[in-house]
């Protein structure tokens, strides 16, 4: 009987007869959709085909302002043993060179980087804290705080290497001071930009243990080795090869986190 | 509507936000639309992530003066036709039509009157369609779009939508009739 | 000023945890009611921008509230359910720094967390580190930095679990006195603290909006209801079995059990007035604390 209907299909009228017909049957038709992380995924992928517009420029010196404004205020709440534990490995560190002579290249390159491993806890406080939740709700976003946060640690360990750089270079006359600058730089850039992976994606304070530890006892071990001496015959341009790529990457993932905010646990 | 040209209009500026409201609120329309069509989750996801990427590179061209929702799907299905004619298709479909229509033919179609199974029926008749037909009878019935507004956004008139619908819809018939016949006398 | 809630869902995984919730929000408290599990929380943290919902969206006076970002959440204060505090900061260092991821200048900072401090009584305090306050203090902490930015919308969630009475009521007494010109949410599934502050109570259960309305008309609605008998003690498990069975107390050597329940389930039993933990027990068939 269906079939005659079919076959006198004439009109719109009879295209809707069929359709109601139909239409229970392809009621049953339903759709099983992506979860919230999978539709995540595609709203990130889209993200970098939204248009950029010229005047970015001056949101983007009114967010980078704003920023450093905070990082001056982030100073007064970091911990006090960050500064107390730095000041003692910056210590050490003269010690190492002036007392046990031993390399200043060499010591230099293990000690360059670790105020920034030891200042990840301080950057991942607001959720070691529980703090994360209510800091997303801030007018001041969370991406913002850490980001501020981390100015804070990297500048600091910037200031802690000069200082080791020049209070050398002003005892030993035959250090070449450029080489010294290129052998804290390298590592500095390569774990600033290994941390700001863990703050993106681990965020775990246990990670930021492991981190130190590996680089230093690897640190170690290789000072025993010939491993320096190599190193000493790695042309400049190697080490600045490593270093710019670094730091390209150190650009390119603060400014994801900044644009993409940092999607905590709570949205999956 | 209006707050589509307002969120379009942010975009435009640069506002991730926009973007972010403007594919949460369309992702289930086109992803629906992309599935029914396609059949398989996983290729109809890739497929909307890709309609989407399109939507707002292209979305400066959208003149803002027709119905921005048949805007949308004039990409869809134009990226869906494409997908249609791509390598990738002709790669996937065969690993994936061939035990279906088997299973479909043979088993499903007997449990017609199984409730879980009907979904699957309704699926696997609407997947033996020819594209074309297919397409519009997506459109008409799970997108509640005009005749008209289908002949616009698949870029024909309004008498071969007309025809394109009949012919489907008799096909559609003919399918699931032949099914239920089949499972009727499987239940003898 | 309103906030307009509109068709907003959020799914997890494998669970919707909001379904479609419509609601039109304006100046007074809400107190949102609804057992464990029932989207409380996910709910709040919408409002509150810290989750995004998966369909749907939030309008502040007409406005997309994603869109307005960080203008949005300028205008809330939100405590979250758990929250942590920097436990080596004093009550006052603690404020000021939230003061200024509020983006309070210096000055108004100083001022305001004098201001925030006196009102929920921690001014003798605030030279003292909070991880050394009691639950109670910590709590006030939390809705001391809620108050920082003067907000139009205070978010607090399940702000009284953990409280002694007298604590409760005390919070019970500041949100009354907060409550002027903003829009102010609670969370709860302890009836009494909302019953006599709460313009309107909504009343959510596994996702869906089933209830918004004053108390007095959730009250009404479940009049005749409640009742009111007394039976030996070998008898109580027939009722609890039969019947959802609220309180139980003890009356010389019988026992008077408060019973919610269309029809008279015994003879004897008398009709009693309804209060709001009789409300939760007639939604949610499980005994409210």
């Amino acid at each position: 009987m269906r079939n005659r209907i079919i076959d006198n299909l004439a009109d719109t009228k009879e295209l809707e007869e069929l359709e109601k017909e139909l239409g229970f049957m392809l009621d049953e038709y339903d759709v099983e959709y992506p979860s919230e992380s999978e539709m995540m995924r595609t709203i990130n992928a889209i993200r970098p085909h939204v248009p950029i517009k010229l005047n970015k420029r001056k949101v983007i010196f009114e967010n980078i302002s704003s920023i450093m404004k905070h990082s001056y205020q982030e100073v007064f709440n970091i911990s006090s043993l960050f500064w107390v534990l730095n000041s003692l490995f910056l210590f050490l560190g003269l010690v190492a060179v002036f007392a046990m002579e031993q390399s200043p290249y060499a010591i230099l390159m293990l000690f360059a980087p670790i105020p920034t491993i030891t200042g990840l806890l301080e950057v991942l406080k607001s959720r070691n804290a529980g703090m994360a939740e209510l800091e997303m709700s801030l007018k001041f976003s969370l991406q913002e705080i850490i980001l501020s946060k981390l100015v804070v640690v990297g500048g600091f360990n910037l200031i802690i290497n000069m200082i080791f750089t020049f209070s050398i270079s002003n005892f030993y006359q035959e250090i070449w001071i450029w080489k010294l600058m290129l052998y804290w730089i390298t590592p500095f850039t390569v774990i600033t930009a290994v941390s700001l992976l863990i703050v993106n994606r681990i965020r775990n304070s246990y990670s930021i243990t492991a981190v130190l530890v590996s680089w230093i006892g690897i640190g170690m071990l290789l000072n025993q080795t010939q491993f320096v001496n190599k190193i000493d015959n790695m042309p400049a341009t190697i080490f600045i090869l490593i270093t710019v790529s670094a730091a390209g990457f150190i650009i390119f993932q603060m400014k994801q986190m900044y644009i993409r905010g940092l999607t905590y646990e709570l949205n999956h | 509507m209006p707050e589509d040209k307002e969120l379009i209009k942010e975009i435009l500026n640069g506002s991730q936000a926009a973007m972010e409201v403007l594919t949460r609120k369309y992702y289930k329309t086109i992803f629906s639309f992309v599935y029914r069509k396609v059949g398989n989750k996983d290729i109809a996801y890739e497929l909307t992530q890709e309609i989407f990427i399109k939507i707002i590179q292209r979305i400066q061209s959208y003149s803002g003066k027709g119905n921005f929702n048949s805007w949308l799907f004039t990409i869809a299905i134009n990226h869906c036709r494409d997908y249609w004619r791509s390598a990738d298709y002709k790669r996937t479909s065969i690993q994936s039509e061939l035990p279906e229509t088997i299973t479909s033919e043979k088993s499903s179609v007997s449990y017609i009157f199984d409730r879980k199974q009907s979904r699957e029926q309704v699926k696997w008749a609407i997947n033996r369609l020819p594209d074309y037909q297919k397409e519009a009878i997506i459109l008409k019935y799970f997108h509640q779009m005009k005749i008209k507004g289908i002949a616009e956004v698949t870029n024909t008139n309004v008498s071969t939508v007309k025809s394109r619908l009949k012919q489907g819809l008799g096909k559609l018939a003919k399918l699931l009739d032949r099914g239920e016949e089949d499972a009727k006398q499987n239940n003898r | 000023m309103n906030l307009t809630i509109n068709n907003v869902s959020k799914n997890f995984k494998n669970k919707k945890a909001l379904n479609y919730i419509n609601l039109e929000l304006t100046t007074g408290v809400y107190g949102i009611l609804g057992a464990n599990g029932s989207g409380k929380t996910t709910l709040m943290r919408i409002l509150a921008s810290v989750m995004k919902p998966s369909s749907g969206k939030i309008l502040f006076n007409g406005k997309d509230i994603a869109l307005m970002d960080h203008e949005y959440r300028d205008l809330i204060g939100y405590l979250p359910q758990h929250v942590g505090l920097y436990k080596n900061f004093t009550a006052e260092k603690f404020l000021k720094y939230i003061a200024s991821l509020k983006g309070l200048s210096k000055k108004e900072a100083n001022e305001k967390v004098n201001e925030v401090m006196s009102l929920v009584g921690l001014l003798d305090h605030r030279k003292e580190k909070v991880g050394k306050f009691s639950g109670g203090m910590k709590r006030r902490v939390g809705i001391a930095q809620a108050l920082l930015n003067n907000p139009k919308i205070l978010i607090v969630d399940e702000p009284t679990a953990g409280l002694d009475p007298k604590e409760r009521i005390r919070f019970r007494n500041l949100v009354s006195k907060i409550s002027a010109d903003r829009i102010v949410l609670l969370s709860t599934h302890i009836v009494s603290d909302i019953e006599f502050i709460a313009k309107e109570v909504l009343i959510l259960k596994e996702g869906q909006l089933i209830k918004k309305e004053t108390p007095q008309k959730l009250l009404q609605g479940i009049e005749n209801k409640v009742w009111s008998i007394s039976v030996e003690e070998k008898d109580i498990s027939y009722f609890q079995e039969h019947y959802q069975v609220g309180n139980i107390m003890r009356d010389q050597d019988k026992f008077e059990l408060r019973i919610v329940s269309d029809s008279k389930p015994y003879k004897n039993a008398e009709n009693v007035v309804p209060n709001l933990e009789d409300l939760y027990l007639f939604y949610f068939e499980e005994v409210a604390i």
